[in-house]
């Protein structure tokens, strides 16, 4: 209980001056907390708006630095087999070829730079929108390092699961290194000198090696390189060394999967294709292509067990979009939703990412219902593909 | 010699780790408030026992969140850890240091730093207010973060301005000068918004980032497995509702004062008291 010590008012008007100055005092409180409540949100906005586009790869010129070592000319792709943790071979070259792919020697036991470069580089891809790529990790020490323990290891990280683990013997695994042109590794002697200390290091390279889709490495991200990085640099390596396929669309085996078409599916005399959007975490544009070899028919409803809100919006170049009830279908002809003549607008109740598929079931008034499943693209594939397929659809009613 | 808690590359470990600048400053701060009760005033010694356990409570608590295990694995190791730093310093050991402070301690200790006035002007809930959220912004921030956690003078200049910044939020609440403390339910008003509300924001953007904010963290070796933004986003969520234990009882005492403050008969005032009513 406080006391106040000021002196007793000494008349009514003055007795009500301390409660309007509590009064002022609050209204005041209120406004400067709100006041720094707007700035601590402006500034923190900004702040997040710098880092995204340092990140973003998106061109201006601090973006233009890479995350990695940028490495000119770039180093081949390596060519070497090992054994996976399921104990079948594994050629490097044979199973990335022509992928966007992420090699690092190192080993289980490392106490620092393993650890924190394998979660760094799982957040980066675990992130929506990133391109995938493969993340191959080979063993240093094949001796601790048994294909439980390295796929147990392998598996703590975050979308650890897809990650390759490769072991072979140590002359095997130093002929991999000299293959991939970086540092052999070498098992370290302990504070006490004793080799056969079973808690011993091993010294190893500890970049992880980036080969793009044109089978060269061109940058190498050595420790200390955060996801941001990653995030910022996967598209853009896309961009300047992809074959013109975003390898997030790419068959995870064997290296001459074709650029995917998106999803399509037939019923009746119509058939749907080329059906694909962007990852989102909420919102995204579907297109899609719906050939009627039939009569005229009309597009009469789209839903999904994997969405709320769906809207069939179609419009003119340069008129604007607008919501329509139904799409027109004419019989012998093609109607696209494509960009600048309509999409269809799904609102998500899950986030997708790029390799994902997004069931969409659409109803035609006389040809009855058909599901297929579209194909989510990074945001950079999906603008590849538009300008690729070009203005060349309309779209009904 | 690490004399301060600060960011390293060594793999972390259960294997206890000195700081002597720790322990020089608990110390000092300890020894310096004990002696000080050699030149207490007369007669108050009754009063200023339970300020006493106050204070060694609160000393206690800041100590044991700077000092390993707590202190070196916030300055290097975990968001989380970091976090819940903060929290203990704002939310346990500065009420408990302030409400440890005897009066005629904090009269002294301002006389004789000529900085009276200043704390007054600075203790106006406005401002104090302000001054805490500023600090706990710009301390939060990832470049001062990831600058100052990774060396000894950064990091202890950050768990300085995190103590003074939070004795000041709570001195217009429980502090020992009653000229400085607004009615109840302004205080009440003042700490649920100063405290409760503004962290919110920042603990939002720590959960709701799709990314590591900070490179100190995100790049310091791991422990048991916890991915850096999992622990993050842990340490938006302990941002956000770790207050919440004290701030809520601290704002329900605030309010039931204010109760009892009203249900007290008026003090007659000496006019009424020379010329009873009929």
């Amino acid at each position: 209980m406080t006391t106040k010590t000021e002196p007793a008012p000494s008349s009514p008007t003055e007795a009500a001056g301390p409660e309007r100055n509590d009064r002022i005092h609050l209204v005041a409180l209120l406004v400067a907390i709100g006041g720094v409540v707007l700035l601590a949100i402006t500034a923190i906005a900004l702040l997040n708006d710098d880092d995204s586009t340092s990140t973003s790869g998106l061109g201006d010129d601090a973006a233009d630095a890479w995350g990695g070592a940028l490495m000119s000319p770039g180093k081949d792709r390596p060519d070497f087999t090992l054994t996976d943790t399921a104990g079948r071979p594994y050629s490097f070259a044979d199973e990335t070829r022509g992928e966007l792919t992420l090699l690092f020697f190192g080993y289980t036991n490392c106490p620092d730079i393993c650890p924190v470069q394998m979660a760094v580089l799982a957040d980066a891809l675990d992130t929506p929108g990133v391109p995938r790529a493969n993340a191959v990790f080979v063993t240093t020490d094949p001796e601790r390092d048994t294909p439980e323990r390295l796929r147990h290891w392998l598996d703590q990280f975050e979308g650890g699961e897809a990650f390759v683990g490769l072991r072979g013997t140590l002359d095997e695994v130093a002929a991999a290194e000299q293959a991939a042109d970086v540092a052999v590794s070498t098992r370290l002697p302990t504070d006490d000198g004793d080799a056969a200390d079973a808690d011993y290091e091993v010294g190893h390279a500890a970049e992880i090696m980036a080969y793009t889709p044109d089978d060269k490495a061109h940058l190498a991200y050595p420790s200390g390189v955060r996801s941001e990085d990653w995030i910022g640099d996967l598209p853009r390596m896309m961009d300047r060394w992809g074959s013109g396929t975003d390898s997030a669309t790419a068959a995870p085996e064997g290296g001459d999967a074709p650029a995917v078409e998106g999803g399509s599916a037939a019923v009746g005399d119509i058939t749907v294709s080329d059906a694909f959007a962007a990852a989102s975490d909420d919102l995204t544009a579907v297109y899609v292509t719906i050939d009627n070899a039939g009569d005229d028919d009309t597009l009469v409803g789209v839903s999904s067990p994997a969405a709320g809100d769906i809207t069939l919006m179609s419009g003119e170049d340069g008129a604007g979009m607008a919501e329509v009830d139904d799409v027109d279908v004419p019989g012998g002809g093609t109607t696209a939703f494509a960009a600048g003549a309509g999409h269809i607008m799904v609102t998500l109740d899950d986030p997708v990412e790029a390799g994902d598929t997004l069931p969409l079931e659409l109803e035609f008034d006389k040809a009855g219902s058909v599901t297929v499943d579209v194909q989510i693209l990074s945001w950079n594939a999906m603008v590849d593909r538009i300008e690729s397929d070009g203005s060349n659809g309309s779209s009904g009613s | 010699m690490t004399w301060w808690c600060a960011a390293s590359k060594e793999p972390w470990s259960w294997a206890f780790r000195a700081y002597p600048g720790i322990w020089l400053f608990m110390g000092v701060l300890l020894a310096g408030y004990l002696l000080a009760f050699r030149r207490a005033p007369a007669g108050s010694a009754d009063a200023d026992r339970r300020k006493r356990w106050a204070f060694v409570g609160g000393w206690l608590v800041l100590w044991l969140s700077t000092d390993w295990p707590l202190g070196t694995l916030g300055a290097g190791y975990l968001a989380t850890a970091h976090m819940a730093q903060y929290v203990l310093y704002t939310m346990a050991a500065a009420p408990l240091l302030m409400v440890g402070i005897p009066e005629w301690m904090m009269r002294r200790t301002l006389s004789r730093l000529r900085a009276y006035r200043t704390v007054r002007l600075l203790a106006k809930p406005l401002i104090a207010g302000m001054v805490f959220n500023l600090v706990l912004l710009i301390t939060h921030a990832p470049i001062t973060v990831d600058n100052l956690r990774t060396n000894e003078a950064g990091s202890f200049l950050l768990d300085v301005v995190w103590l003074l910044s939070a004795l000041l939020l709570w001195l217009p609440v429980c502090g020992p000068l009653d000229e400085v403390k607004p009615s109840y339910p302004v205080r009440g008003v003042y700490l649920f918004l100063a405290a409760g509300l503004v962290p919110m924001v920042p603990g939002g953007f720590l959960t709701f980032s799709d990314t590591p904010l900070y490179a100190v963290y995100e790049l310091a070796p791991r422990i048991g497995g916890f991915d850096a933004l999992d622990d993050q986003q842990a340490a938006g969520a302990i941002m956000k509702i770790g207050n919440l234990p004290l701030l809520w009882p601290v704002l329900a005492a605030l309010f039931m004062r204010w109760g009892n403050e009203d249900k007290k008969p008026s003090v007659p005032t000496p006019s009424e008291t020379a010329n009873p009513p009929a």
